[in-house]
């Protein structure tokens, strides 16, 4: 009963939660990872078994096979399995205990998940931690599992080595001399998969590296960061900068490129947090040392999460633009981003025509000098010319003389007639009515608080109510009385607004032929 | 001193207290310049009588009636009508505006194609279609537009033959409310020839119907047979769609719009009596606005306005030959230019100005052309100064269908001259000579002598 296709389910689920312990998606990340985690090869094991049975689990329970696929369930259980495995020494018992953790880190990830995601924020490592709380705090009461001492554990391992040539590499590396900044970020590197070895960190940093150049300059840049943060707060601090290497690599990638699209500002971000993720670690680590609870990576969630969380909640999005569509690589968001931005930029446009046939000139246009002041000033006047540039024929002295009379007016953009004013007189030439100014008029709701305003218009010629919908292009009105100050008449003036209001102000806006 | 003109003597009947129709308006206002050329130094340079048109004046009426129509209606074009005057100069002039070509005969449609006119930009109108004109059109993508049932079977006939399609229109004649109805051109709408006509078309297999054409009369004089051709016309696009589902790309209302000439038998000057163009096109595309056409689907709209574009663009500059007392002491003076080549002068009462300063009095006349025959009256009275052998006038609004219909008949045609838009004259068409007519003629070689 077990298909093929379950069975690539499960082998890419496997693979790809121990890539996405660095967020991604990269099989030979994922493949090199596990490789990693087998230079001990006790962690190996054990996170292997806790991968395994989780997706199975996870499988069997009936959650999304993208999301098994993609490693969501494996990779708080491989940290679970690892932390636990690092703890307690390898008996029958252990891996009772191991698998009940694992069923417990589901159905914890499941039920944050349930609750995060509504508000459009991830769980990060929250479910490996509280599992591996739970845990830890049930077994420490009982004498079921057998504590591991790691000091000696290391000479076990040197003792029974297969790979012992990594081993020699760390030798020789320590005769070189490397600046400590850059060791300890390579050890950081390796204490995320339980390991005090230099090679482990080495070898992670090049899979690092070959998933995205982005991520590992972030995570160096913040390690290092980091760094002089604590030799700035105090020497005491030392031994911080190994306990908590991991929450800044960590944060470095999640903030810098996973939930945000890479930017300067999402870099100068990440250097900002990492301050916090200091105070974060420091506080948790008094918080929790009451019951010798180590923090593992809580630091880091914490702060990914109330700063997505914050990011969400802000009104004017800018600088720091949230993924939508995840790509799991954050060359590929990047180009995604700045092509589509470049390639989508006028959609936020929308096509506004000019609302008359033919050709018109404009006589008064935005910030014109005579009626276009303040708030009514991203507004057009419109004129018919004849090729002598004159408004009218046979003299100028009757409004039926002027050529933009009686001429028809469309409609810019589809949408509703909200208001319609259709009583005023019109104007003989050279009157001027100023109270009702604009004459006859039309406001048109396009929709995403957009509207136009037709004014100037012919007294009872409307086609259309309020209320009526018209589309682009549609016959509105024929136009046009003359309201005016002497020798200057305008006719049809147009304007958009972003209220619907009759007198609302302007605002500038373009339009495509 | 300067000698002083001299006047003969006149006798005029004194009118007291009796005004003219027309108040103390005359006519004989001295036109010296056309468009900044003076007359004299036009007369002496290409001859008299000499035909002159103003580009100025072509430009500006194609202009104002693109206007008139395009500011009321999204998709309008002009095609010039040949018909009205071919001389290439003119028709080049509306083709750079923009204008397309509207031919009725197999040369016309030559004279548009030289012209550089693409074929899918000439509509080919008319009875007389010949077969080879038919596939030349064809073979240009011309549009065609079928006048009588025997021209569609004989498309018909040739496109299977040529194994090609080609997009027609047919003329629909329509009762518009007005006399006469033109019924002899095109199909009858009322008595279902038209609709007719159009099934046949739509189930042939080699004609793809684009347009309707109609063409309902010549120097309207009023606009609302025009609304009535528009909608009848629509009327037919409708019926097409609900029953074929075919789209009909454009309608064509042809021409017919009048020109401020004055017809003969009129009471009232025709400025005062002509709808302007506006008028026209206000009648026209607010029929078809309203007529209830999906606003993607409203048809262009084609005009093959003549006349009103270029008759007050053209001049006729003349000379007087002789004046005379007839026999009923009626003045008659003898112009140099008559109906051979003012063909027009048997439909309008032309006006008529000298072309120099004269005093203020004035003496009716009747005008006579060169013939030698007694229809030859360019106008039966008319009240101009007291004009002397060799003064030049000027005859106004000539410009359309005198420079096709002119005769080659006692003397041949004259020179053609255009002002461009600088006031620079530029000839355009050479005055005929006797080579003229000899290269013409065949004269067989038994009839090359003869003895008196």
């Amino acid at each position: 009963m077990i298909k093929k296709h379950n069975i690539q389910t499960l082998a890419e689920g496997i693979v790809h939660s121990y890539a996405q312990i660095f967020f991604s998606q990269d099989k030979v990340l994922g493949l090199l990872l596990m490789l990693c985690t087998f230079l001990d090869p006790v962690l190996g094991v054990c996170g292997l078994f806790a991968v395994m049975l989780a997706n199975l689990v996870a499988t069997f329970l009936g959650f999304d096979k993208t999301q098994i696929r993609e490693g969501i369930f494996g990779f708080n259980a491989l940290l679970l399995g690892m932390a636990i495995g690092y703890d307690y020494r390898l008996t029958p018992a252990f891996w009772v205990v191991l698998s009940f953790a694992i069923l417990l880190a589901i159905i914890v990830q499941a039920w944050l998940t349930g609750i995060l995601s509504k508000q459009g924020l991830p769980v990060v490592s929250l479910p490996f931690i509280l599992t591996a709380y739970i845990v830890t705090l049930a077994i420490r009461q009982t004498q079921l599992l057998e504590v591991v001492n790691h000091n000696a554990y290391l000479l076990d391992n040197t003792f029974f080595n297969p790979f012992g040539v990594l081993d020699t590499l760390e030798e020789g590396t320590k005769s070189l001399s490397f600046p400590t900044m850059i060791k300890g970020y390579f050890l950081s590197l390796g204490a995320i998969f339980f390991q005090a070895k230099l090679a482990t960190g080495v070898l992670v940093g090049i899979g690092l590296l070959y998933h995205s150049r982005i991520a590992f300059s972030l995570t160096l840049l913040s390690f290092c960061w980091a760094w002089v943060c604590i030799d700035l707060a105090g020497a005491e601090m030392h031994w911080l900068k190994y306990q908590a290497g991991a929450n800044f690599i960590f944060i470095a990638i999640a903030v810098g490129c996973f939930y945000i699209v890479p930017s300067l500002y999402s870099y100068l971000s990440v250097m900002l947090l990492v301050p916090l993720t200091i105070m974060a670690h420091l506080a948790f680590f008094k918080l929790f040392s009451t019951w010798m609870l180590p923090v593992y990576t809580l630091a880091f969630s914490f702060i990914t999460i109330v700063f997505l969380a914050m990011l969400r909640a802000r009104s004017v999005h800018q600088y720091l633009q949230l993924i939508v569509i995840q790509y799991y690589s954050p060359e590929k968001t990047i180009y995604k981003s700045l092509s589509s931005a470049s390639r989508y930029k006028n959609n936020l446009f929308k096509h506004i025509q000019l609302p008359f046939w033919g050709d018109w000139f404009v006589s008064q246009g935005h910030n014109g000098k005579h009626t276009h002041l303040g708030d009514w000033s991203k507004a057009f006047d419109f004129i018919i010319l004849d090729s002598e540039l004159k408004q009218y024929h046979n003299g100028g002295t009757e409004k039926e003389d002027y050529y933009c009379y009686n001429k028809p007016v469309i409609a810019p953009a589809d949408g509703h007639v909200i208001e319609v004013v259709d009583y005023v007189d019109d104007n003989n030439v050279a009157a001027m009515d100023m109270q009702k100014n604009w004459g006859n008029s039309i406001v048109i709701d396009h929709g995403d608080n957009l509207y136009s305003q037709l004014s100037h218009l012919k007294k009872d010629s409307l086609k259309v109510q309020a209320g009526s919908y018209v589309k682009k292009v549609m016959l509105l009105h024929p136009v046009v009385i003359q309201v005016g100050r002497p020798s200057l008449t305008f006719i049809s003036n147009c304007k958009i607004m972003q209220r619907w209001a009759l007198k609302q102000q302007t605002i500038p806006y373009r339009t495509t032929c | 001193m300067e000698k002083l003109k001299y006047e003969r003597p006149f006798i005029k009947k004194l009118n007291a207290g009796l005004m003219n129709k027309f108040g103390t308006r005359t006519e004989y206002t001295p036109h010296t310049h056309i468009d900044g050329v003076a007359v004299k130094e036009l007369v002496a340079k290409y001859g008299s009588p000499v035909f002159v048109i103003s580009e100025k004046q072509i430009r500006r009426n194609y202009q104002n009636a693109v206007r008139a129509f395009k500011t009321r209606y999204p998709k309008v074009q002009f095609a010039w009508s040949y018909k009205t005057n071919y001389i290439n100069a003119v028709c080049n002039v509306f083709h750079q505006e923009g204008s397309w070509a509207e031919v009725v005969s197999g040369f016309e449609y030559q004279k548009a194609k030289g012209n550089g006119v693409p074929g899918n930009k000439i509509i080919f109108n008319g009875p007389d279609k010949t077969v080879a004109d038919l596939e030349l059109a064809i073979n240009d993508g011309a549009m065609i537009h079928i006048d009588h049932f025997d021209e569609l079977y004989e498309l018909q006939e040739l496109l299977t033959r040529l194994n090609k399609k080609a997009r027609v229109a047919i003329r629909v004649n329509m009762d518009t409310g007005i006399y006469p109805m033109w019924d002899r051109f095109g199909f009858n709408y009322e008595s279902g020839q038209a609709w007719n006509a159009i099934t046949k078309i739509m189930a042939s297999d080699n004609l793809e119907l684009t347009g309707l054409h109609c063409h309902i009369g010549t120097f309207m004089l009023s606009t609302a047979a025009y609304g009535v051709a528009a909608a009848k016309l629509s009327d037919l696009a409708m019926n097409i769609k609900s029953r074929f589902g075919k789209i009909i790309q454009y309608l064509d209302l042809g021409g017919g719009f009048p020109s401020a000439n004055t017809l003969k038998g009129s009471y009232l000057p025709g400025a005062d009596i002509v709808p302007s163009i506006d008028e026209f096109a206000e009648v026209i595309t607010s029929t078809l606005l309203n007529y209830g056409y999906k606003q993607d689907e409203l048809p262009l709209l084609i005009l093959e306005t003549g006349r009103a574009l270029i008759d007050d663009a053209g001049y006729l500059l003349g000379s007087v030959l002789a004046t005379k007392r007839l026999s009923d002491g009626r003045r008659a003076t003898i112009m140099d230019f008559g109906v051979n080549i003012l063909f027009t002068a048997f439909w309008y009462d032309h006006k008529i100005s000298p072309a120099q300063e004269f005093t203020h009095h004035t003496e009716d006349m009747v005008l006579y052309g060169p013939l030698c025959m007694n229809i030859d009256v360019v106008r039966e009275s008319i009240s101009l100064p007291l004009l002397n052998k060799g003064d030049q006038v000027v005859v106004h609004k000539v410009g359309a269908y005198n420079m096709t219909q002119w005769m080659q008949f006692i003397q041949m045609r004259p020179n053609v001259v255009m002002i461009d838009v600088n006031g620079n004259p530029h000839l355009i068409r050479n005055k005929e000579t006797i080579d003229t007519l000899h290269d013409m003629e065949v004269l067989p070689d038994y009839l090359k002598k003869f003895e008196l």
